[in-house]
């Protein structure tokens, strides 16, 4: 066994598109193909990319909130195929799920006291005494006063919710959290207070984080190391300062190029890719690479055979591209 | 830069709603001008006032809003006075509209090339429905939108999110305006595709002269466009200036507050600087300054318990804050 | 400046998000002025009939020989019957079965629609498509007529119709749970609790019952202004409460007949009148808490 917390191997995630009064199967929606990463005990994995590629449902099958098409998730080394609805609801103990919406996934008639108390009731955990007593103590954590307890989700500020959702998904211990958007749906200048507590729950509790975002600049400020998604597939994985300083997928390379930067000296400073076109849509994907609709660097070969996610020459990390290279315009030359 | 006569000139705009729990100011005494060809930015957190100020303008507030004060003149008029005709007349045709949401701004069963040449035929009596036509499609080619002839046949659902904003800008360019106002046009879509249309909409205006206001939360986005920049909070402007002055001698804590909690793609600092507290709700601001209960500037002092006005720091740049000469007196923003 | 910590936010800085929303719906409620109309005659009524028979202690089963089909009099302020019974005393003493059976069987309708809808939204599959068909056939019978034949096989009892009205009147609620809980089911506030490993038994009774039952009081206003009608056609019929019991509808049955009908309105106008009232008061305060349990509809 490794050090891994998580291990997601070769996850498949297809969902069928149904039309007509007889709901007959008339295509597929290929949300996740193939895809494989790990997360390792206290550190942050985090998975970018752009809407509807795939991220959340990675998301939703290693919850089982649906059956993966194909693949296999191990928690702590444990398949979770084959396993029963009750040990499956075990299991849930070591992973814990953290919204996007603070405002929608807390419930709306439960007082904040009894929404952090109910895991622990699920599982049977303490007496009424002893809960009420962790709830106080996880509370303290993520930084809310005991005096809340009694007060309803709709008479916090967003980025308090966020913290209850924390405190909530932190109450059975888990060893691993997944984060889903967990800061976007928050303003700007909230935004830092609850990253900020983020990184301090893992450092204090060393819980693994699997973090997932399209918001690069937060992402570069927490995370360990990335997995990069593009159409249901991983392009590039590998460490942060790699990934983020030397790109070698040209999706990676756009991707980050094309992030704003705050500071109006540096404007026009740095080279931004604009691509060309949308996404194509999961349905029909684009044969052999799936970026290269849209990749100035495509080539015959492209069309044809599919990139694997190998091992880059000299680094790390790894990539899904013929013609991987380090970009001559690195987003750090953009400063 | 001479003074020139501003295009748009808003003088102490006060706008309330009517609720379930009373009258709600969600705009107290807002000024701001664009001047021709211009850009100008306008942040601020969610709820700040930022698009009921430019709402209350066009007229286009709900029934529950009323404009209780203030002046909007635009090119020698006051928006204010004009009734619902003449200003109809002037939206779509001197000012183009562009929200961040295309689909609840265009017509679900109308095709795409039918909405845009009806614009353009209420605004130009004498084109001929077959000029209309081809106009249209020059329209949809200039914003980037492949195969126009086709597509202007289609309907909004079949376009995906990105062309439903190029779809969107290609409406409110039609009439060549000369203002455009953008709220929030790119905040629902992925960066790479922000992009593209960031860089549309500079093309657009490089093309027509047009000035933009471009409402936003993204610091990075006004950063990269705009050339003066307006911010709000608690529905009024607390800082305004040129772009340069404000991001990097900003002359109010809000401001300088923001700039700093953002995390930073290019320099990934160990720990971010958070704003304490909560965005204000606007039924219960606090006396004085709306910032007093956020500010570490403050530290209590009697002076902000009075409403501070915009005094100038420098030519054109402004502050909302008793001690703005301290903190533009102090090191430039440590980033 | 830079200088970092995390920060604490205080939650006692928005005292003015902590007015509930159960309260403002009670805002909402109060504003619909014929809603609260409707209340208060339904209050005054249900306040009438408990305290009323304290006042006017006519027993409503006495016979008084001396006085058959009486107009109204200082000794029978609402005359007296055929069979020399006190109008006003049976009116009260009809008011009490009437509005009892009403809120009775529409309350059992109620929680067994909510019971069956919530299973199957929750569950969907076979279970929602099973219970989905029985829904279909029980909303296809005609409750009048169904009602009436259960009654005649069964025999005219309070229990009897109270139980038959119940078990034929709750698709509609079932329905609207079913659909609140189909979308319910979809929403992160589930699949969260879901995620913490919850089992169905406990989303149910927790999470999805709280949160279907305001929607359900519209329904269940509606359910209650039914079964009353119900109650007064099947003893209109004959088969509603056994005489010589009173009740709204036993009373508009005994004053069947033509000479009545045109010359002894006092046996007729009250119990009629006491039945339109309340159903149109149910029905305004059916329309004040869809609008008070809608926020979307205000104004
Ligand atoms: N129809 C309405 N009824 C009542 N209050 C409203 C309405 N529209 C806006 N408000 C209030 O007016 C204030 C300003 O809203 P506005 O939409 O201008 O904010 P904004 O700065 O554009 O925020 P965002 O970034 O969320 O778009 C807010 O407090 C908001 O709740
Ligand atoms: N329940 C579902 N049924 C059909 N398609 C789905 C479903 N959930 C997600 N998808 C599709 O799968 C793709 C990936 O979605 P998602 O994982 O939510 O993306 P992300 O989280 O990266 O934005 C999208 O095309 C989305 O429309
Ligand atoms: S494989 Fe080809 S199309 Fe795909 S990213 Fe690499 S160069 Fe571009
Ligand atoms: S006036 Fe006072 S409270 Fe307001 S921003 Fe300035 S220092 Fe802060
Ligand atoms: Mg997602
Ligand atoms: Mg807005």
């Amino acid at each position: 066994m490794t050090n891994a917390v998580l291990t997601v191997d070769g996850l498949v995630k297809h969902f069928p598109i149904r039309s007509g009064v007889l709901q007959r199967q008339t295509g597929t929606v290929q949300a996740v193909n193939n895809v494989s990463f790990e997360v390792n005990h206290g550190e942050t994995l985090s998975l970018v990319g752009e809407s509807g590629c795939g991220k959340s449902t990675v998301a939703k099958s290693i919850m089982r909130f649906h059956q993966p098409t194909a693949g296999r998730v191990l928690l702590n080394g444990t398949d979770l195929a084959g396993l029963s609805a009750r040990e499956i609801r075990t299991l849930r103990k070591q992973v814990q799920f953290v919204f996007q919406d603070p405002y929608a996934s807390l419930p709306a008639r439960m007082p904040v006291g009894e929404i952090i108390a109910e895991p622990l009731e699920i599982h049977r955990i303490g007496n009424r005494r002893v809960r009420k007593e962790r709830v106080r103590e996880l509370l303290e954590v993520v930084g809310l006063g005991a005096e809340v307890l009694n007060r309803y989700p709709h008479q916090f500020s967003g980025g308090q919710r966020q913290r209850v959702g924390i405190a909530r998904a932190l109450a059975l211990e888990p060893t691993l959290l997944i984060l889903d958007e967990p800061v976007s749906a928050l303003d700007v200048s909230i935004q830092a207070q609850v990253v900020n507590l983020l990184d301090r729950l893992q450092r204090e509790l060393s819980v693994a984080y699997l973090f997932i975002s399209h918001d690069l600049a937060v992402v570069r400020h927490l995370t360990h190391r990335v997995a990069v998604m593009y159409l249901g597939h991983i392009v590039e994985y590998g460490d942060a300062d790699e990934v983020f300083n030397r790109p070698t997928h040209p999706y990676t390379q756009a991707l980050l190029s094309a992030v704003p930067n705050p500071d109006p000296h540096l404007r026009g400073r740095g080279h931004r890719i604009v691509l060309h076109g949308d996404l194509p849509n999961p349905s029909d994907p684009p044969s052999g690479c799936p970026f290269r609709t849209r990749c100035w660097k495509a080539q015959e070969r492209c069309e044809t055979e599919r990139p694997r996610l190998e091992q880059r020459v000299a680094d790390s990390g790894s990539s899904a591209c013929h013609f991987a290279e380090p970009s001559t315009h690195s987003v750090s030359s953009r400063t | 830069m001479t003074a020139a006569e501003p295009l748009l000139a808003l003088r102490d705009v006060v706008t309330t709603f009517r609720t379930d729990m009373g009258r709600v100011p969600a705009v107290n005494g807002v000024s701001y001008s664009v001047l021709p060809g211009e850009t100008v930015g306008v942040v601020g957190e969610s709820g700040s006032g930022k698009s009921v100020t430019v709402t209350s303008a066009l007229g286009l507030l709900p029934h529950s809003g009323t404009v209780e004060s203030g002046q909007a003149v635009f090119a020698g008029r006051d928006l204010f006075t004009l009734g619902e005709r003449e200003l109809q007349r002037i939206r779509g045709r001197e000012i183009g509209l562009i929200f961040q949401d295309p689909m609840s701004a265009l017509n679900p069963v109308m095709t795409i090339g039918r909405q845009i040449s009806e614009g353009l035929r209420r605004h130009d009596r004498r084109l001929s429905r077959s000029a209309a036509r081809a106009r249209v499609v020059e329209l949809l080619a200039e914003v980037g939108i492949p195969n126009p002839a086709a597509r202007a046949r289609q309907y909004p659902h079949e376009f995906s999110g990105g062309m439903r904003q190029r779809a969107m800008i290609a409406m409110a360019m039609a009439n060549r305006p000369r203002l455009l106002i953008a709220d929030e046009p790119t905040t629902a879509l992925d960066v790479t595709v922000q992009a593209q249309i960031l860089a549309l909409i500079a093309q657009v205006q490089a093309e027509t002269g047009a000035a933009l206001i471009m409402i936003t939360h993204d610091l990075g986005v006004i950063a990269e466009i705009a050339d003066r920049v307006v911010v709000m909070y608690g529905g009024r402007v607390v800082e305004t200036g040129p772009i340069g002055s404000v991001f990097g001698k900003p002359g109010h804590p809000y401001t300088r507050g923001l700039l700093t909690s953002l995390p930073r793609l290019d320099r990934p600092a160990a720990e971010l600087y958070a704003i304490p507290g909560q965005p204000p709700n606007p039924m219960f601001l606090p006396d004085g300054c709306a910032f007093r209960v956020r500010c570490e500037q403050s530290q209590n002092r009697v002076e902000c318990w009075t409403q501070p006005d915009l005094t100038a720091l420098t030519p054109g740049h402004a502050s909302a804050c008793h001690f703005s000469h301290e903190l533009a007196a102090s090191e430039e923003v440590s980033r | 400046m830079t200088v970092v910590q995390e920060v604490t936010p205080s939650a006692t800085q928005q005292p003015e998000m902590a007015v509930p929303p159960g309260r403002l719906a009670v805002r909402r409620f109060m504003r619909h002025r014929l809603a609260v109309v409707g209340l208060v005659v339904l209050v005054l009524m249900g306040l009438a009939t408990l305290v009323l028979p304290l006042i006017v202690t006519t027993d409503p089963n006495a016979v008084d020989p001396t006085a058959f089909r009486r107009p109204p009099s200082s000794e029978h302020p609402l005359g007296t019957d055929s069979a020399g019974r006190d109008v006003l005393a049976r009116l009260i003493a009809g008011g009490q079965i009437s509005l009892l059976v009403g809120l009775i069987a529409a309350f059992g309708a109620t929680v067994i629609g909510m019971t069956l809808g919530a299973v199957a939204g929750y569950f969907g599959g076979w279970v929602d498509a099973t219970i989905s068909r029985l829904t279909d056939v029980v909303l296809s019978f005609p409750t009048l007529i169904v009602v009436i034949i259960v009654v005649a096989f069964v025999g005219p009892s309070l229990t009897t119709l109270v139980l038959a009205i119940a078990l034929f009147d709750w698709p509609t609620a079932c329905r609207v749970v079913r659909g609140l809980t189909m979308s319910l089911r979809a929403q992160d506030s589930i699949t969260g609790v879901i995620g913490l490993g919850a089992g169905p038994l406990r989303i149910l009774r927790k999470h999805v019952v709280p949160t279907v039952v305001a929607p359900l009081t519209v329904v269940a206003t509606i359910l209650v202004a039914q079964a009353i009608m119900l109650e007064a056609a099947l003893s209109f019929l004959g088969l509603g409460v056994p005489p010589p019991s009173a009740s709204w509808g036993n009373m508009l049955n005994e004053a069947q007949s033509l000479s009545i009908l045109e010359s002894m309105p006092w046996l007729w106008l009250p119990p009629g009148l006491a039945i339109a009232l309340t159903v149109l008061a149910v029905n305004f305060v059916g329309d004040g808490l869809r609008d008070a349990v809608d926020p979307r509809t205000t104004r």
